[in-house]
């Protein structure tokens, strides 16, 4: 017993943690000072560190290829972004050409990777020689495709980013923070975000307890967390619309130090821890869940799992579920009711996955003046909108009178809702149409922008209930005209305006006159809308 | 010793030029926008929306060499402002030089009429391979491809229509027979699951590229079904794909997030406009159905009782809710209102500013319902206390993405 106390006693200590969100770049080069220290080659650790990250550092800003007049814009555009760092970190930076640690030039366009349709907007080299820059940074004075000139936000951006990387931090795909890297010719500044700012700090911690370590001649046990995770990806399979689904992973740290793992979703409808340290030999259950309630139909989403194991430091976890609705209100007739003047009823059916919690308890119509009265109901049904066809369902009947009373012809919106005892769904509803008389689809003739070049456009007039004749269509505005052709029953003409593209600039505001000899809708008044640019 | 040196010779001494030769056709895919025309401007960095759609496919073209494709679904509903905005989108798509639009199920539902409408206003891109008639493209010809568009159950899109349809076998079976006669690479545009689009990958191996039905993300790597590509830019339009099409090979797979980096284009910036001018001048909000309910006491009364909660919610991003929808344009937005004052689906609900000023943005009856009653009998009536599920009433995947309930909650706990 004594005699392991005493080996334990003289087991050397292990190196500091590095936190989850380090770079490749940097756990690399602090593990090199790790094994060397753990060697009690206190050279070769020193030699090493100066891979690591400076608290004086010295940047080369080599502008030479920049237009004379962008110069100062640009300096001050980069200090902006320098400034942010020095406050996070601590270092000291001035400007000299004289063994720089960072090195910013530009050129004018990059070249693009093979896997890319974009020039690169920056590219950094990392280098292991004594005699060069340890970063070396290139910007593309122009970016984008086609390539204009670079925006100064994104000198902010790359400077940011750039001191980041050097700094030990792994870039994100957001642009929109510090550690964002895009291409493109992003025109906000990156802000930096919480997460980043305490990273940082973090990193410069675990660089100074390494030098402290190498000047105190200190032996250290290399810290190398290693992360397992089961499953790789998570198919949820096919649930009902609803509750949140849980689902687990397994995170376990095969390594000999503490694991830190931040956990990063793609959507706010998936909650799971977001930070968990791990220790050597130990296993975390993470306890996640996708909420159903918000989307149904197949779903792919990301938990992304970020960590501090050196080899394998952002592992992707796909999530893939398929959300059954809970309810459906199906309309076996279409959902447009052709509405005579005494009134008309209709069948909708509420039809509940097995499983739902939906209990009516009253239906209301809003848009129209009608009754809505219910009946439990078992039967055949296709569900065409979700690609189903004909199958037995359960639910609930609804019959629906409507009075009739439509103040002119036309088509109206009707909404049917249902009040229920559901927690998570205390009302559900479903719209439909009711149509009376003759009308024009869509409502108006809308030509959006047009100009010099004559173009066709149509509209749709329908009377379903019964057959009609056009006789004659006309306008106010002198640009455009006519031709209508049947349907083979006469309930349905198609109108083909035909614009001459002489009209002058400016907003359109004219009227198309549809005449019928339909004695109760002699004129059907169709408004055009345009602007001729 | 550093690389860089090396390749940036390796491009040659002139640094101005970027890669694009003539025999290089780019792929810019788009779909199943459901409606989502703008990102909401609620919460940010938001994804999507046609203005940056149209920027991103314009910086991420090859000029004259690049075909844009969209799989349709424009919009989910079909009341009249689905209505404007597939109007909106096929104009600006159309502006914008997308080559097919697919007639997906859900712009079917919209009827003929406006299939026609749209079809003109995208200057005439719709294209609906299996249906009978000719009342939309039954193929494009783009570059060095043949674009064919489906829905994996036809009679989805012909029957709304009222038109007649083929089989999807026996469309393909034509038309992929047509494409390899005239040597063009065979795409198909599929409003269908996965599963399906596999499934016609291995019955009609010549196809070169399938786009399904998008849902949530789009993948990270592209799928293979022998040589046919399948691929998806997931639903809501909040990313588009880009590809790459060179030697009878895609190459350059890559998912572009359209998030704020990606301006607005102007031309679809106004067409937006255009379309909430008009939401506007149909007077879209006043036309709102709504229910009858009890009445609301409004968020001033709740604060002669609870000061203190009322003074920390005025400081609250809710308390200032409406101002957000002001910035953005949506003020007059039926879509947008419910979620920024109380009770719109109401009558006894927010109708305006002026003339119910206590039910303006986002106040205590949003989450806790009516309070008339518990106003009238404090002591005895409670109202129920709220949790996660209230908020995410409103703040859901594609308003509020990054919502996490205990952070937002620490915002205006009380």
């Amino acid at each position: 017993m004594l005699a392991s106390l005493l080996l334990l006693a003289q087991a050397p200590a292990l190196g500091p943690v590095i936190p989850a969100g380090a770079s490749t770049t940097y756990m690399a080069a602090a593990l090199a000072v790790e094994d060397r220290l753990h060697a009690k080659d206190f050279t070769g650790a020193e030699k090493a560190s100066k891979l690591l990250p400076k608290k004086e550092i010295v940047i080369q800003w080599d502008d030479s290829k920049v237009p004379q007049a962008q110069r100062g814009e640009f300096a001050a555009s980069r200090d902006k972004a320098l400034d942010r760092w020095k406050g996070f970190t601590g270092a000291t930076i001035t400007f000299g050409t004289k063994s720089p640690d960072v090195k910013f030039s530009f050129e004018q366009v990059l070249p693009t990777p093979p896997d890319s349709g974009l020039p690169s907007g920056s590219a950094l080299f990392w280098s292991e020689a004594a005699n060069e820059p340890r970063l070396e940074v290139v910007m593309g004075l122009k970016r984008g495709l086609p390539p204009e000139p670079i925006a100064l936000q994104n000198i902010h951006n790359e400077v940011a980013h750039a001191m980041g990387s050097y700094f030990g931090l792994e870039s994100s795909p957001s642009p929109s923070q510090f550690m964002g890297k895009t291409d493109l010719n992003y025109t906000e500044e990156s802000q930096p975000t919480v997460m980043e700012i305490a990273l940082a700090k973090n990193l410069t911690g675990v660089t100074q307890t390494l030098r402290d370590a190498i000047h105190s001649k200190t032996v250290l046990l290399p810290t190398r967390p290693k992360l397992f995770i089961e499953p790789k990806s998570i198919n949820l399979g096919t649930v009902l619309q609803g509750d949140p689904e849980p689902f687990q992973v397994q995170i376990g740290n095969n390594g000999n130090a503490p694991l830190a793992v931040n956990f990063t979703p793609d959507c706010g409808c998936i909650t799971s821890a977001r930070t968990q340290v791990i220790q050597p030999g130990a296993t975390f259950v993470l306890d996640g869940s996708y909420d159903t309630m918000l989307t149904t139909g197949e779903i792919r989403h990301r938990l992304t799992v970020t960590s501090n194991d050196p080899e394998n430091n952002v592992v992707p976890i796909p999530i893939a579920v398929h959300v059954k609705p809970t309810y459906r209100f199906l309309l076996p007739k279409g959902d447009i009711v052709l509405l005579p003047e005494e009134g008309t009823s209709l069948d909708a059916y509420l039809v509940l996955s097995e499983g739902s919690d939906i209990v009516p308890q009253s239906f209301e119509l809003a848009g129209m003046e009608g009754k809505a009265t219910f009946v439990p109901w078992k039967g055949k049904l296709a569900d065409p909108a979700m690609n189903e066809p004909e199958a037995d369902r359960a639910g609930y009947k609804v019959t629906i009178k409507l009075d009739g009373k439509m103040p002119v012809p036309g088509r109206a919106p009707i909404t049917l809702w249902a009040n229920t005892s559901s927690k998570r769904f205390p009302t559900v509803q479903t719209n439909f149409f009711v149509q009376r008389g003759i009308v024009a689809l869509p409502m108006d003739l809308y030509m959006g922008d047009i100009g010099a070049t004559p173009r066709k456009f149509s509209f749709i007039v329908s009377g379903p209930s019964k057959s009609f004749k056009v006789t004659k269509v006309t306008t106010d505005w002198p640009h455009v005209t006519f031709e209508t052709y049947p349907n083979s029953e006469e309930t349905e003409y198609r109108v083909i305006a035909s614009y001459d593209g002489k009209a002058p600039k400016g907003p359109v505001t004219g009227t198309v006159w549809v005449e019928t000899d339909d004695p109760k809708q002699p004129k059907i008044r169709v408004p055009i809308k345009a602007t001729v640019r | 010793m550093r690389l860089w040196p090396l390749a940036i010779a390796a491009c040659g001494a002139a640094m101005g030029f970027w890669r694009g030769p003539s025999d290089v056709q780019v792929l810019i895919l788009s779909g199943d926008t459901n409606g989502n025309l703008a990102p909401c401007g609620c919460t940010k960095p938001m994804s999507g929306g046609i203005k940056r759609r149209v920027r991103a496919a314009k910086q991420l073209s090859l000029s004259g060499h690049t075909t844009l494709l969209d799989n349709g679904n424009l919009v989910a509903g079909t009341g009249r402002q689905d209505q404007l905005k597939a109007q909106t989108m096929a104009e600006a798509l159309g502006a914008a030089g997308w080559n097919a639009i697919n007639v997906g199920p859900a712009d079917a539902r919209l009827g003929l009429g406006l299939l026609l409408s749209l079809h003109s206003l995208s200057q005439n891109k719709f294209v609906s391979s299996a249906l009978r008639s000719s009342e939309v493209n039954q193929y494009v010809v783009s570059g060095p491809f043949m674009v064919l568009a489906l829905s994996s159950s036809p009679q989805q899109v012909a029957a709304p229509l009222g038109q007649r349809t083929r089989s999807v076998a026996e469309t393909l079976q034509d038309l992929v027979g047509q494409s390899e006669q005239a040597d063009l690479a065979p795409i198909l545009l599929l409003q269908g699951s996965q599963e399906e689009a596999r499934s016609l990958a291995t019955q009609f191996p010549a196809l070169r590229l399938v786009q399904y039905r998008g849902a949530g993300i789009a993948p990270a790597e592209p799928e293979f079904v022998g040589n046919t590509l399948l691929v998806t830019p997931g639903s809501d339009g909040k990313n588009i794909l880009r590809l790459e099409y060179a030697d009878g090979k895609f190459r350059g797979y890559s998912v572009v997030n359209l998030g704020p980096q990606f301006e607005d284009d102007p031309q679809a910036a106004r067409q937006y406009k255009s379309y909430l001018n008009r939401v506007s001048e149909e007077r879209l909000l006043e036309n709102l159905a709504r229910t009858q309910t009890v009445a609301y006491a409004g968020t001033q009364s709740c604060g002669s009782c609870h000061s203190k909660t009322l003074a920390q919610w005025s400081h609250t991003e809710h308390a200032h809710a409406l101002k957000t929808l002001d910035r953005e344009g949506h003020a007059r937005d039926p879509e947008c209102l419910p979620c920024h004052v109380v009770g719109l689906q109401s009558t006894k609900g927010f109708v305006s500013r002026k003339e119910t000023p206590r039910l303006a943005n986002v106040g205590c009856e949003s989450c806790h319902g009516s309070s008339v009653a518990h106003s009238k009998n404090p002591w005895k009536i409670h109202l129920p206390k709220v949790g996660e599920s209230t908020c995410q009433s409103c703040h859901t995947v594609n308003t509020s993405p990054g919502f996490n309930f205990q952070t937002y909650w620490a915002r205006i706990k009380h």
